[in-house]
């Protein structure tokens, strides 16, 4: 027997998903080239669809809102469909990628923040279609440091969490944990990447807190990436370590080592197992960069 | 094995329709190979739409013809329940029951065709056109049949005593000895 997908929302509306009727098949595959961009899907094997026209906002979001009825076959309130689950949506109604089981989908991805908490996210919704994607050109995805260095891409930048988070958490709470860990895995989550965005993802999703690294008798430390509220005292010490201003590059490296450690070490502890390649990698997880 | 020239094969589609399906008659294997060649029922709607977005229609008359073929239904009829999934699972049931189960044990071993038509011809009344009618899996119910039949055969024989047993056999039964 033929078994279909059954979506269930996050607000645990569930939605049953009928596959291509042949007959359908005409309208679906007028309706593909306009769903590859708001789907997010270049640079996959749906990029094959694409046929390079420029369409407006307003085109690609009624050509989503023509695939989820005809999927669902019937008009529904969309208010709650989310990136990822109308992803799933389109694979389910095309069949062309169809390896995924038939269970219930669920959208959402539990995120664990430095503090061993776990916090619910989600991909856009695509009623905030447009604005995710003036976020997604305006978040730097490679330096992730830079989104806490400038005051406007910082706030965009909480903004982006506080949507993943369904507005669930306010922006007050969220900055008290948000790291660049935690910054990271949000935009993974909110975009519903990995296609085409291997830099974000060279980490694999945290499911630790922090990054355990081994000194030379093989005892384990956890390192944390940099608070979006140390952002301060990382714009002050940076150039001191870079010779870029004059100051104690000696003592403005412990600083941030320091809070790397998540303060659980003095500065002697520190200097007792710290050699020069270990400060390195863990200036290197500090400021976000991908670990290889 | 059920017996293939009364079971009804098909499958029940997701909202509880059953759509029967007909193996492929001996005589129709190549033209369901042929069709069977001309999509992939595990791309789904990759099938039906070219490169430049456009419908490929060779696939959609080739999907229809064999849809109809292992139905028996109109195409409007098909219209109203064929979808991208439902062709995969019936592509492959098809193609379950319309193969030949022992070659599909054996893989490789390929059936030779000649030597069991020259037997079913020179051991059953029936004839070339009879035989190319059947299914495979009907030819195979037969087949297991005369194999039945040839065992029960062979075991009667080995139940007919000879030499010292006989005698000895007659001799217990008290019959003038």
């Amino acid at each position: 027997m033929t078994k279909s997908l059954n979506l269930i929302d996050r607000n645990n509306q569930g939605y049953k998903v009928y596959p291509a009727l042949i007959k359908d098949v005409k309208q679906t595959a007028k309706l593909m080239p306009e769903l590859i961009n708001p789907l997010m899907l270049n640079g996959t094997k749906f990029d094959r669809y694409d046929n390079y026209e420029q369409y407006t906002s307003k085109e690609q979001y009624e050509a989503v809102q023509e695939l989820i009825s005809v999927a669902l076959r019937q008009q529904t309130n969309t208010a709650n469909f989310d990136l990822r689950i109308i992803k799933r949506l389109f694979i389910e109604y095309t069949a062309i990628d169809n390896s995924d089981t038939k269970d219930d989908y669920k959208s959402h991805t539990n995120i664990v923040d430095r503090n061993g908490n776990e916090h619910i996210a989600y991909s856009y919704l695509f009623t905030d279609y447009e604005e995710a994607i003036e976020l997604f050109d305006k978040i730097d995805t490679l330096v992730l440091l830079n989104n806490f260095e400038d005051k406007t891409i910082r706030e965009q930048a909480i903004h982006m969490v506080y949507k993943a988070l369904n507005e669930k958490e306010s922006k007050e709470d969220i900055i008290k944990y948000l790291d660049l860990d935690f910054l990271r895995e949000a935009f993974k989550v909110y975009y519903d990447l990995p296609m085409g965005y291997d830099h974000v993802l060279l980490n694999d999703r945290r499911v630790e807190v922090g990054t355990v690294i081994k000194d030379e008798q093989g005892s384990e430390y956890r390192v944390f990436s940099m608070m979006l509220e140390h952002i301060d005292t990382v714009l002050k010490n940076l150039p001191v370590i870079h010779n870029e201003e004059p100051g104690d590059a000696y003592g403005a490296t412990m600083e941030l080592l320091e809070l790397a450690f998540n303060k659980k070490y003095t500065r002697e502890q520190l200097e007792d197992f710290l050699d020069v390649e270990t400060v390195g990698k863990v200036m290197g997880i500090y400021m976000g960069l991908p670990v290889v | 094995m059920s017996n293939p020239f009364i079971k009804q094969y098909g499958v029940t589609l997701d909202d509880g329709k059953f759509i029967r399906v007909f193996p492929a008659k001996i005589k129709d294997l190549e033209k369901a190979a042929n069709m069977l060649g001309k999509f992939n029922p595990d791309i789904g709607i990759e099938n039906f739409i070219n490169y430049d977005n456009s419908i490929n229609s060779e696939t959609c008359e080739a999907v229809m013809e064999f849809v109809k073929y292992a139905t028996k239904q109109s195409e409007d009829d098909i219209l109203e329940w064929l979808n991208v999934v439902n062709l995969e699972v019936l592509t492959n049931y098809f193609k379950e029951i319309s193969q030949y189960k022992t070659d599909a044990n054996n893989k490789g071993n390929s059936i030779e065709w000649d030597v069991l038509f020259a037997s079913m011809l020179e051991n059953t009344s029936l004839n070339m056109d009879d035989i190319l009618s059947l299914t495979v899996s009907q030819l195979e119910y037969i087949l297991e049949g005369f194999t039945k039949k040839n065992q029960k055969m062979e075991d009667d024989n080995s139940n007919v005593l000879t030499g010292k047993a006989a005698i000895e056999a007659l001799k217990k039964m008290g019959n003038g000895f």
